[in-house]
């Protein structure tokens, strides 16, 4: 009988907790092993040319928390993912890239990307025994949820932004050891920030505009639960923080490029890029 | 004539009873004539263009050290590969003035050669990738080298039926240690990360000539040096730059573990150290020890 494994079929948890609100995983590796082909000789034989590394990327929609934001610090995290009767762990999953983005008529989605320098696989490398839920309590954020600070947006509407940050590492490797001795979280780690406004009064800079007229911005991104009941026995104060999910501050980001677009069919948008790096 | 093809060159050594054939991944073979032009008062242009020393030939490759393999065609004898190891570290420790070469045939051409520089390279988790340079001399009438360039049938040769590079030499369980204790030590017993070593050793040798024989009757060796090129994560103050008076041992294993070649550095001493740091990086230091013989 033909079967197939259904997206109820499989779970992704990280450290124990699992991963709620799914939407797409990846995770494999590419075998180093390369082929020596020499002079004068009729067989190919095979070695392992560098040390084995894996990769794993989730996208996910943003509910209750953040999840995947906390490690972009030092620190790896180890995980497991199951499908119908297999598990799948990794060890020493280095974060590499996050982001964050939504558009009017989506719901915020979350997207991260790890080095994986440990050991991906069937064997038992940890038990963390049952995961648990991250949060039964689902809190999805819409895109009607979210407030941004940002001078230009006053009589120009905001359709989308789009959150990318990417988080350098650097493994050292001793030179008769398949995997890393230390990982080092680099520094800085590179942030880009891009909006596509619907423009009304938007005014694009001239091309030169770098360094007599240079742009930065302070940007905030409060990202709130759709479904939160305000609660009126609560002050302003503690109605935000519950209500909250998700809230980045940036703080001098430069404008780095725009885009003026237009077809027939539609209104006029102006996608721009800020830019700006984070030191450790 | 047609074009030969990379794997109908094979490169074969063989130094006393021993056959070797190569991994090599490239090859380079140059000749050279030691010509002078003759000028003469009185006359345009040049007489000709004499000899003043002997034709020379070097022939140099890189390859992929065999830790074990065929080593006699004719019996099917296996045994202990890497004929080159052994001549460096024999030479390089021989009380003999006197030396032979290394009977060298590639695509059909083969000469004798002496062994003028020898280097391994170990970069993380990957296949030991070693490099040599033969000087060829001739003996009396006999040329550096002879033979025509020819393609040889890749289906003729016999090499070791595996398909994974088992019998390889790989930095995956090779050391790089002293009598006691890894290389790379700082002052507060710290064992630093040791990214990296390129091993180097060169030969110098004396060819014999006499007059009427444009080629040397023999050759003496005299000298050698080696040194090994470290990369590590830590600056190490475990060894002075009047060294430690330890061994140095580099202990080349094969990629299944069972098979291994020793190089042994005498008492090498601290030549030079350099510390490294650029933007977006980490700090990386070098160092090279060296040894005399």
């Amino acid at each position: 009988m033909l079967s197939r494994i259904r997206r109820e079929g499989q779970k992704l948890a990280v450290n124990g907790s699992g991963i709620n609100g799914l939407q797409s995983l990846s995770f494999g590796y590419q075998s180093t092993a390369q082929p020596v082909i020499p002079l004068g000789v009729e067989r190919v034989m095979y070695a392992p040319s560098s040390p084995q590394t894996a990769s794993i990327s989730a996208n996910s929609l943003m509910v209750y928390d953040d999840f995947f934001a906390q490690f972009t610090g030092e620190s790896p995290f180890s995980g497991q993912v199951n499908y119908k009767d297999q598990t799948i762990k990794f060890t020493e999953a280095y974060l590499s890239s996050y982001s964050c983005s939504c558009a009017i008529g989506e719901i915020p989605s979350l997207g991260m990307q790890a080095e994986i320098y440990g050991e991906m696989g069937t064997g038992n490398y940890f038990d963390f025994g049952e995961t648990t839920p991250h949060d039964t309590d689902l809190q999805v954020a819409g895109y009607n949820s979210i407030d941004i600070n940002l001078d230009e947006f006053n009589t120009n509407r905001v359709n989308s932004f789009a959150l990318d940050i990417q988080v350098p590492r650097t493994p050292i490797y001793a030179f008769n050891d398949k995997a890393p001795s230390e990982v080092i979280s680099n520094s800085p780690m590179d942030i880009s920030l891009q909006f596509n406004i619907e423009a009304d009064d938007y005014k694009i800079k001239n091309m030169r505009f770098v360094p007599e007229e240079t742009v930065f911005r302070n940007v905030s991104l409060k990202i709130n639960k759709n479904n939160y009941i305000w609660d009126d026995a609560l002050s302003t104060f503690a109605n935000n923080l519950r209500a909250n999910i998700k809230v980045f501050h940036f703080k001098s980001l430069l404008l780095v490029s725009e885009q003026y677009q237009s077809d027939s069919n539609n209104n006029v948008g102006i996608n721009f890029v800020l830019k700006g790096t984070t030191l450790r | 004539m047609a074009t030969i093809r990379y794997d109908q060159v094979p490169l074969i050594i063989q130094f006393g009873k021993r056959t070797e054939r190569m991994i090599a991944r490239e090859c380079s073979l140059s000749e050279a004539a030691d010509l002078t032009p003759i000028y003469s008062i009185g006359k345009y242009g040049i007489s000709e263009q004499a000899p003043q020393g002997a034709r020379t030939a070097s022939i140099s490759f890189s390859y992929s050290p065999v830790l074990t393999g065929l080593i006699r065609e004719d019996t099917g004898e296996t045994g202990s590969y890497n004929i080159i190891n052994d001549v460096a570290n024999s030479l390089k420790n021989s009380k003999n003035s006197q030396t032979s070469g290394v009977s060298i045939r590639f695509g059909n051409i083969s000469g004798e050669g002496l062994l003028s520089s020898y280097s391994l390279s170990l970069q993380p988790y990957s296949p030991v990738e070693c490099s040599v340079n033969f000087e060829l001399f001739g003996s009396g009438e006999n040329l550096p080298v002879s033979g025509d360039l020819q393609a040889e049938s890749p289906e003729s040769f016999k090499y070791i039926n595996s398909k994974l590079a088992a019998q390889y030499g790989h930095s995956a369980h090779s050391a790089f240690m002293t009598a006691g204790s890894p290389a790379t030590i700082t002052s507060s017993n710290e064992t630093g990360i040791l990214t990296s070593v390129d091993y180097s050793i060169n030969f110098e040798y004396e060819p014999v000539y006499k007059l009427g024989q444009e080629f040397p009757s023999s050759f003496l060796y005299h000298k050698a040096n080696e040194e090994a090129n470290l990369s590590e994560n830590v600056r190490e103050t475990g060894i002075a730059f009047t060294g430690k008076s330890e061994n140095f041992n580099l202990n080349i294993r094969s990629l299944d573990n069972q098979n291994a070649i020793l190089v042994k550095m005498n008492e090498p001493v601290l030549s030079n150290t350099q510390l490294r740091v650029s933007s977006q990086g980490a700090v990386e230091t070098k160092k090279t020890i060296r040894s005399f013989y």
